[in-house]
């Protein structure tokens, strides 16, 4: 039961879930230090309570303490996020200029109405769009049902949509 | 538009039919969806460096366990694993020191002295932390010791102390306790000391040293020195491990030093007035070399 008290173990939990558990906390507020700062405080948690807490257990602790320090820290003000290394896609011409013009306009606004999601139809978009992570795992990791997991999504996708027809 | 609910979200899953792609498709809400979907296919953040991360992690961590939430002490001792019935043995002890004890502590790089009860001086090494109680309970002295300190007590006066490792009873003499990591020495230099590990009691005479190791019976040798090394400005260790030498050194300077796990011994000393000398006298034997970067890191290597 007291695995977690082991340094190696501690830290694959860390190399396992930490990059996660910061995109988490940074898709939730668009601050990176504090991501940062808050994903480091959840896993001391985990360290100071290494012994009450489960390895099977200790992925949804991670993420549900990261989310009461959110709550405790934060007052919400609107998020502005930073994406990096947008890949253009591959089965696009990219030699019509005035298309890749187009397609980064398109990415520019489609950036910025993500940042206006509600924070948690914009904390599930992200996690599958840039973590790659499945429903059943998302749903996993925030306590809630796969069924709230797809409509949050669809949500997202619905607002996004809109995107095309005021163009 | 009555579609089953969270139709979009299912076009990722992949959860669809093919009535339901169909209807998608001729409204042009699959083309819509789609676009958004390829658009952010290869969407990233910042990148995050976990080998970094994960160091400044332990670093906050600790920094906040020092700050006296007792993490510290808990670490220690799931470090002493294998001492793990020493330590329960050893509760007995430290709990009579449990409420209006006192801790003095001497900080990394000094030294501290105290008298008890004007008959027992004390000076604990860098690093090393002494908890007491203001008087005598049962006319007995019990201390308890974390780390390296030399004890002179007036002849005829009792003093047991606890360590991690096992305690310590003296009837009147000169005695230094060393106890750090998975090491135990015990060097009497006056009079006569009684030592008891788990179930081992030893008795040691004037100018004889007890050393315990990791685990296994202690090994008794004789001293030469009148006073432990430390005392006189220099640490004198015999068949360190190199990592609890550094340790040493670290406490010592008050510094960082990184090394790579090793399994040798060292037996020599350094002095505690020149870093730089200091390193040299632990380093050149072993045939390791050291830097000094220009952000003050020290790093020991092979």
């Amino acid at each position: 039961m007291a695995d977690i008290c082991k340094e190696e173990i501690y830290k694959s939990l860390y190399f396992e879930h930490g990059t996660y558990l910061r995109n988490f906390l940074y898709y939730k507020s668009g601050d990176m230090n504090l991501a940062e700062d808050l994903a480091q405080d959840a896993y001391i948690k985990l360290w100071e309570n290494c012994k009450k807490v489960s390895i099977e257990k200790a992925k949804s602790y991670l993420f549900t303490v990261a989310n009461n320090l959110f709550l405790n820290k934060v007052s919400r003000k609107k998020v502005a996020l930073q994406f990096a290394n947008t890949k253009p896609n591959s089965d696009v011409d990219v030699s019509d200029p005035h298309y890749i013009m187009q397609a980064n306009e398109f990415k520019q606004r489609l950036e910025k109405a993500i940042a206006e999601l509600p924070e948690n139809q914009r904390v599930v978009f992200l996690m599958n769009r840039i973590d790659k992570k499945k429903y059943r795992e998302i749903a996993e990791e925030l306590s809630i049902s796969v069924k709230a997991v797809e409509k949050r999504m669809h949500g997202a996708l619905a607002s996004l949509r809109q995107l095309h027809k005021n163009v | 538009m009555a579609y089953d609910e969270n139709i979009y979200a299912r076009i990722i899953s992949g959860e669809l039919s093919d009535d339901e792609i169909a209807q998608l498709k001729s409204s042009g809400e699959w083309q819509e969806i789609q676009a958004i979907l390829q658009a952010t296919e290869g969407m990233t953040i910042a990148a995050h460096d976990k080998e970094k991360g994960f160091d400044a992690l332990i670093k906050k961590r600790d920094v906040q366990a020092s700050k006296g939430n007792g993490t510290k002490i808990r670490r220690l001792y799931l470090q002493l694993g294998s001492a793990a019935a020493v330590v329960l043995l050893l509760a007995a002890a430290y709990l009579l020191l449990s409420d209006s004890s006192i801790r003095t502590s001497a900080a990394n790089g000094e030294m501290a002295e105290l008298n008890l009860d004007g008959t027992i001086d004390v000076t604990l090494n860098d690093g090393s932390s002494l908890q007491y109680t203001e008087t005598k309970e049962n006319g007995e002295r019990v201390v308890k010791l974390k780390g390296e300190a030399f004890f002179k007590v007036v002849p005829g006066n009792k003093l047991s102390v606890a360590t991690a490792h096992g305690t310590v009873q003296v009837l009147g003499t000169e005695f230094n306790v060393r106890s750090w990591g998975d090491n135990f020495t015990v060097d009497c230099f006056e009079g006569k000391v009684a030592v008891t590990k788990g179930q081992q009691r030893d008795e040691l005479k004037a100018k004889e040293r007890m050393t315990f190791r990791r685990s296994g019976k202690g090994k008794k040798t004789t001293i030469a020195d009148s006073r432990p090394g430390w005392m006189n400005g220099a640490t004198r260790v015999h068949q360190e491990s190199m990592s609890e030498v550094i340790e040493e050194l670290e406490r010592q300077y008050d510094v960082n030093i990184k090394h790579a796990p090793s399994l040798k011994t060292f037996s020599g000393e350094f002095v505690h007035s020149d870093l730089q000398k200091a390193l040299e006298q632990i380093c050149s034997p072993m045939g390791l070399k050291f830097k000094t970067s220009a952000e003050g890191e020290i790093e020991v290597y092979e």
